[in-house]
């Protein structure tokens, strides 16, 4: 099987973006190669981005989870129905009381974040173009 | 007859409610109740619902009973006098009972809203008790087919 359909004959752009593929997608036909270490560690860095959505919506799903929801939301939604101002009153003390994090501190870790994502998609992209034997096996079929 | 089941035990958020306010749960097969061990969440979530799903579930099993439909509408008109004319409510009765002179609006209101939350806890935690992994009653209900089906609060079985 052939990965991508490569062909020398293509155009700049549509190679790159073959080999966009090949180093960046969550998963690829693996022609039975495995993973070096640094693919490997390329993967865990993107786990949060490719994982997490996937691991919260099975969460959301769950129905221990979905009863600790809902029994949250009526019992605010009572409380809002009874005593609204109060509830006001004390989510403002909350919010005011609760240590929030400054502008400059949330700019910074999303800073680190993308960093460390686009250095984690590197090190994946990097791990399987120094895998030969996966390399031949996408662009030769 | 469930012929399939989602990971989560459930197909849709309907089967979950009724998984969830079920009175009590019944063999579809020898049509008699499924006794289980009841874990301490869901007996202390039966404890706090006690009250509330008693009188429902009273009341609904007896609704064609003349005496029921006339003590939900009185207690109905008397739920929106308060609603919308507590003061006056409360200065009628003081008159027919002096006592309930003491008795202020916020007290009502509170005793109310306590009432609500402790049902809605207890809803809560019976439904987080039930739905233990670990559990009789999901032991019971997991596999496919199902042998055992919710009893809704209120259902009069014959």
């Amino acid at each position: 099987m052939n990965g991508l359909n490569y062909d020398t004959n293509d155009g700049i752009v549509l190679h790159f973006y073959q080999h966009a593929v090949f180093g960046l997608a969550h998963d690829i036909p693996r022609f039975r190669q495995g993973k070096n270490w640094v693919e490997q560690s390329g993967d865990l860095g993107l786990w949060m981005i490719e994982n997490l959505p996937t691991k919260a919506w099975r969460l959301m799903k769950e129905p221990r989870w979905i009863t600790l929801v809902l029994t949250q939301m009526a019992l605010i939604g009572m409380t809002c129905l009874f005593y609204p101002k109060q509830l006001v009153l004390y989510a403002k003390i909350f919010v005011e009381k609760c240590p929030l994090p400054t502008r400059e501190t949330v700019k910074f870790a999303a800073y680190l974040t993308i960093v460390a994502h686009i250095i984690s998609a590197a090190l994946r992209a990097y791990g399987r173009f120094r895998n030969d034997a996966l390399m031949d096996a996408w662009y030769t079929g | 007859m469930i012929s399939f089941l989602t990971p989560t035990g459930f197909n849709s958020f309907s089967e979950y409610w009724h998984f969830a306010s079920a009175r009590e749960f019944r063999d579809i097969d020898q049509h008699q109740r499924v006794i289980y061990a009841k874990t301490r969440l869901e007996r202390l979530g039966d404890l706090l619902v006690y009250p509330f799903m008693k009188i429902v579930d009273h009341a609904m099993q007896n609704i064609r009973n003349p005496l029921v439909i006339i003590s939900i509408t009185l207690t109905a008109i008397v739920a929106v006098t308060i609603l919308f004319y507590p003061e006056e409510f409360m200065r009628v009765i003081a008159r027919a009972i002096p006592m309930a002179d003491q008795i202020k609006p916020w007290m009502i209101k509170a005793a109310l809203y306590t009432a609500l939350e402790t049902t809605i806890v207890g809803i809560g935690l019976r439904t987080f008790g039930r739905l233990n992994p670990s559990g009789d009653l999901w032991r019971l209900w997991a596999p496919v087919p199902r042998e055992i089906i919710p009893i809704v609060i209120g259902t009069q079985i014959v």
